[in-house]
């Protein structure tokens, strides 16, 4: 939970792992950072992770902002060691309330990407199993979308209508008592 | 804070081959569009349908209804809410599995009453829901809003896990039998409640969070197999728990001003003055600031503009009521956040008849442990034989003074915390208190090295440089 330094002596002495891109870039991380994918967790577990993990469906622009992503949520997760693991999100405790903060304002500041990227780290997200990015991600679309109309939200996301003029008609029709 | 990354490359390529950016949403899987729509209201999500053919269905197995209609969504919402609330459902695809519901006991303009909701909150749970979110209204005579009121006649569920109400009436024996109708309940989240119930008691319980509730009777918790509690700043009474062995993690936080007659007014007149009751868990870490940090001038500010705690005399004592074996029934628990401010009485009542710490990894404590003399920390240090990381919050513009009028003489008070690997207190930049601290644990081989103290006001820890 400190932020400044004060868990080296444990991160230290942490075993490292070796993420390997779809793009065949190496990135070493500690295992308290690589956990925050169940994937890689249920990975380390099994004792798979010699000679490196390969992540075929990650870039790695992408596995970079993924990492910075683990990094920052790890120094924040980094309290409950010993607690079960399945409430990890749960069993945070509230002892520094400037580092959530910060954390928050990490979170605003890493969803600052163009879509294209939103949707990979959503992909990843989610292909790694990383609860609190896959939530932080969706949300953002699900914001961007908020009090839209269908021809707003199909304009913004590049949506193709393929549904004809008379089968459109027909859903609305079908519908209306949702739109009205 | 990092480099704004675009990716101008990539887009202006499939912009010159297909003349327009690919329609990344609609390319996505159905299970991570239904996850996006988890943030979405019910409403928004049936509307998708009209998109495009791929997004026709979706929305017929979309796996969390939202129904909570916020004061922002008016104009927006449905005209008749339970007929589309029933058309909702009779058209939702039969196979498709409801996980969650969230909805609201009524709503304020009549657009539904606490009858739909029962009747919503049965339908789901025919459909196996795993999850139910039912919010009322705080208590508004003008607006005529009411708190939600539970029935156990719509809640039996064998697959019910999740249940969070906030602004709801909890009374008679509503909490004392959730094994027999919830069988699998594992978490029960209670947030702004009135509990009139005696007893809370469930044997499958594995997480119990009570924020802000207003306990009325002497309530019992009887959870023997929880592993996560948090009793944050319950009011009028603290509630009182039985073995709960299995405990992981626990945070109470207790105070006292909400145990006494002058709170209530006050606190009538803060929830008056806030506009809105609105619950609404998709905000990001919400919830755990709301834990943290306490409305002003309520909670944990120890804002010196309210200075009871310390103040409250012995008469008062008598008054506060409930509160049993709080601290013994987390005796097995590896992090235990105990906050309070000075002179905390069922806190310091608790400490003496309080067993070891054995499993105590983590702990942090606020201003009732920073007695003149230490009392209860160094109880405390000296009962957690394996505390790896101690947290310590002092009160904000703690007068000090005061403070400096007696030290604090290490003979006698010795403590072996051979695990300890850092000791990070959190003040005021004047709190002279520190150089005591730091005194004391030196005095018992704790080094300067793993002293971390961290200045409020400013953000950044800082390193303590001691003097001597």
């Amino acid at each position: 939970m400190a932020s400044a330094g004060s868990g080296d002596e444990k991160a230290a002495a942490a075993a490292m792992i070796t993420l390997i891109s779809s793009d065949n870039e190496k990135f070493e991380v500690t295992e308290a950072t690589a956990t925050l994918s169940q994937t890689i967790r249920h990975m380390i577990e099994d004792g798979c992770t010699d000679g490196g993990v390969p992540l075929p469906n990650v870039t790695s622009k992408i596995l970079a902002r993924v990492i910075e992503y683990c990094k920052k949520h790890a120094t924040a997760a980094a309290g409950e060691e010993g607690s079960s693991s399945s409430f990890s999100d749960a069993a945070f405790l509230e002892v520094d309330r400037a580092f959530l903060e910060e954390l928050e304002e990490f979170d605003d500041a890493f969803l600052e990407v163009d879509r294209a990227t939103l949707f990979d780290l959503i992909l990843a997200a989610n292909y790694l199993d990383i609860k609190g990015l896959l939530n932080l991600t969706c949300q953002k679309v699900a914001d961007s979308v908020k009090g839209k109309t269908p021809e707003q939200i199909r304009e913004m996301y590049n949506i193709v209508n393929d549904l004809t003029p008379e089968e459109e008609a027909e859903i609305r029709r079908e519908t209306q008592w949702a739109f009205e | 804070m990092h480099p704004k990354v675009t990716k101008r490359s990539s887009a202006s390529r499939r912009r010159e081959r297909g003349g327009r950016e690919a329609d990344r949403l609609s390319a996505l899987p159905d299970a991570l569009l239904h996850h996006i729509m988890l943030f979405l209201k019910a409403w928004e999500v049936v509307r998708t349908c009209v998109l495009a053919r791929r997004w026709r269905h979706l929305w017929t197995s979309v796996p969390c209804l939202d129904l909570r209609v916020r004061e922002d969504d008016h104009g927006n919402t449905p005209e008749d809410f339970p007929e589309f609330v029933r058309l909702l459902f009779l058209h939702r695809e039969a196979s498709a599995r409801l996980d969650t519901l969230r909805l609201r006991s009524s709503n304020v303009d009549s657009a539904h009453d606490e009858e739909d909701s029962r009747l919503w909150i049965r339908t789901a749970i025919k459909l196996g829901a795993r999850v139910i979110h039912l919010v009322g209204h705080r208590r508004d005579w003008i607006r005529g809003s009411s708190l939600a009121q539970l029935e156990h006649a719509s809640l039996v569920s064998s697959h019910l896990k999740i249940l969070k109400l906030s602004y709801a009436l909890l009374h008679g024996n509503i909490l004392g039998q959730l094994s027999s109708y919830l069988p699998s309940l594992e978490e029960l989240e209670l947030k702004d409640c009135f509990i009139s119930a005696r007893e809370i008691s469930s044997a499958s319980l594995k997480i119990l969070i009570m924020f802000k509730c207003d306990i009325f009777v002497n309530l019992s918790v009887a959870a023997p197999n929880l592993v996560l509690l948090r009793c944050i700043s319950p009011i009028t009474q603290a509630p009182s728990f039985q073995n709960m062995g299995s405990l992981v993690t626990g945070t109470i936080i207790l105070y006292d001003y909400a145990f006494s007659d002058i709170f209530y007014k006050d606190f009538s007149k803060d929830e008056l003055s806030e506009t809105t009751d609105e619950d609404d868990d998709n905000q990001r870490y919400k919830t755990r600031h709301e834990f943290g940090v306490p409305p002003e001038g309520y909670g944990l500010g120890y804002n010196d503009d309210y200075n009871y705690g310390s103040d409250i005399d012995s008469d008062d004592d008598n008054k506060i009521e409930g509160g049993h074996n709080i601290l013994q029934s987390l005796s097995n628990a590896t992090s235990l956040e105990l906050l309070a401010d000075a002179g905390e009485v069922i806190l310091n009542r608790e400490l003496k008849s309080c067993p070891s710490f054995s499993n105590l990894k983590m702990l942090s404590l606020g201003e009732w442990c920073m007695d003149a003399e230490f009392n209860a920390l160094i109880f405390f240090l000296q009962h957690s034989p394996n505390l790896e990381k101690l947290f310590l919050e002092l009160k904000l513009k703690f007068n000090t003074r005061k403070s400096l009028d007696s030290g604090v003489k290490p003979q006698g008070r010795s403590f072996a915390c051979k695990h300890l690997w850092m000791v990070n207190i959190k003040c005021s930049e004047d709190d002279a208190r520190v150089h005591k601290l730091a005194h004391l644990f030196r005095a018992n081989g704790i080094p300067d090295e793993k002293i971390f103290v961290s200045y409020l006001g400013g953000k950044k820890m800082t390193e303590f440089w001691w003097e001597d």
